[in-house]
């Protein structure tokens, strides 16, 4: 699995958290989940779940918490499931 | 040092109602003292959210002070002064940077809690409000301002504009970002950065705020 790979599911997984398509448009690495994309914090303990569920990985309570934007998600995963590169 | 945080669920919401039947989201984000008082709730998703609420008002609260502490849920522990959960009661906070006093109100739609950090004094010169900028019940909301976030941004204004005799307009809320991480609102009267403490929150339905009155020389000095 290559981080495009990584990057468009994370992307997938966040989508149905959006209530506003729109913003959904421009996203890239920066994309702050909740300043951009306006989801709420209970909304990213749910979004959490879901990326341990997809990519099989447990995600502690402070790697958790270091989860901002989309990049520092797709980083996060990638370095547990020894990514190859892509999606800089 | 004076700050203060507040937060409000609409329990109705998509994602909120039934939430407390949720084990995995219950695990991560309530340490075991709280699982055990869910269980034997009888309003599981109040008990729920205002666990969550007071955990949200609290780091909005400590995070003024410290910037860099964890947001993480699992980290604050809620300390409620009741055993079980009347509409109205006080509690602590007990966040990874020492504790924050908080005030807790709930009915079927809503849970809303005000954290404060300073002396106990403090809480005479809170003003908080809960509304729903839909229902045009607020004076304060214009019909422009139809983003609930603006809603509450606005409402908050007004109300310290209220406060402090300031004619409307010359007072605004403003938020910066550092790096990746949301800072808290500022208020700034007649575009100058004031030290006021004041919070803001949204969910649902409902929009809502909460301030310290200004200190008195501050705002008198804004006015002249
Ligand atoms: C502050 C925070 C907790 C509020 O999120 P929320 O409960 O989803 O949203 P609320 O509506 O209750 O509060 C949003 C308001 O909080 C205020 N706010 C944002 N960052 C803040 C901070 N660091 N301190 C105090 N207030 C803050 C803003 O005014 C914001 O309103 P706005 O976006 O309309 O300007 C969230 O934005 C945040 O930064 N969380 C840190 C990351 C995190 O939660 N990680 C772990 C998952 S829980």
């Amino acid at each position: 699995m290559d981080k495009q790979q990584i990057f468009n599911d994370v992307v997938g997984i966040i989508k149905d958290y959006v209530k506003d398509e729109s913003k959904l448009a421009n996203v890239s690495m920066e994309t702050s989940i909740l300043d951009d994309l306006k989801v709420n914090s209970a909304r990213l303990v749910d979004i959490i779940i879901q990326f341990e569920d997809t990519f099989d990985i447990e995600i502690d309570d402070d790697d958790a918490d270091n989860i901002r934007s989309i990049g520092d998600a797709v980083n996060y995963i990638a370095g547990r499931v020894g990514a190859d590169q892509g999606a800089e | 040092m004076r700050a203060v945080g507040n937060d409000v669920v609409d329990l109705r919401a998509d994602g909120a109602w039934g939430k407390s039947r949720d084990k995995r989201f219950v695990c991560r984000v309530l340490t075991a003292s709280e699982q055990n008082r869910l269980a034997k709730s009888q309003n599981p998703d109040a008990c729920l959210w205002a666990m969550w609420a007071a955990k949200e008002a609290a780091y909005k609260a400590v995070s003024r002070i410290f910037p860099d502490i964890s947001a993480w849920p699992g980290r604050y522990e809620t300390v409620f002064d009741h055993p079980g959960l009347p509409r109205q009661f006080a509690g602590t906070v007990n966040t990874p940077e020492g504790s924050v006093c908080v005030r807790l109100h709930w009915d079927e739609n809503r849970v809303h809690c005000v954290g404060l950090i300073g002396s106990s004094e403090l809480w005479q010169d809170l003003t908080a409000d809960v509304f729903e900028p839909e229902d045009g019940a607020h004076p304060a909301i214009e019909s422009s301002a139809k983003k609930i976030s603006a809603a509450a941004r606005t409402a908050a204004a007004a109300a310290i504009g209220l406060h402090t005799g300031l004619p409307h307009g010359l007072v605004k809320i403003e938020r910066t970002r550092v790096s990746q991480r949301s800072a808290p609102p500022v208020v700034k009267i007649q575009g100058i950065h004031t030290e006021t403490p004041v919070s803001l929150s949204h969910h649902g339905r409902f929009a809502a705020f909460a301030f310290l009155a200004p200190l008195q020389a501050q705002s008198a000095a804004m006015c002249s």
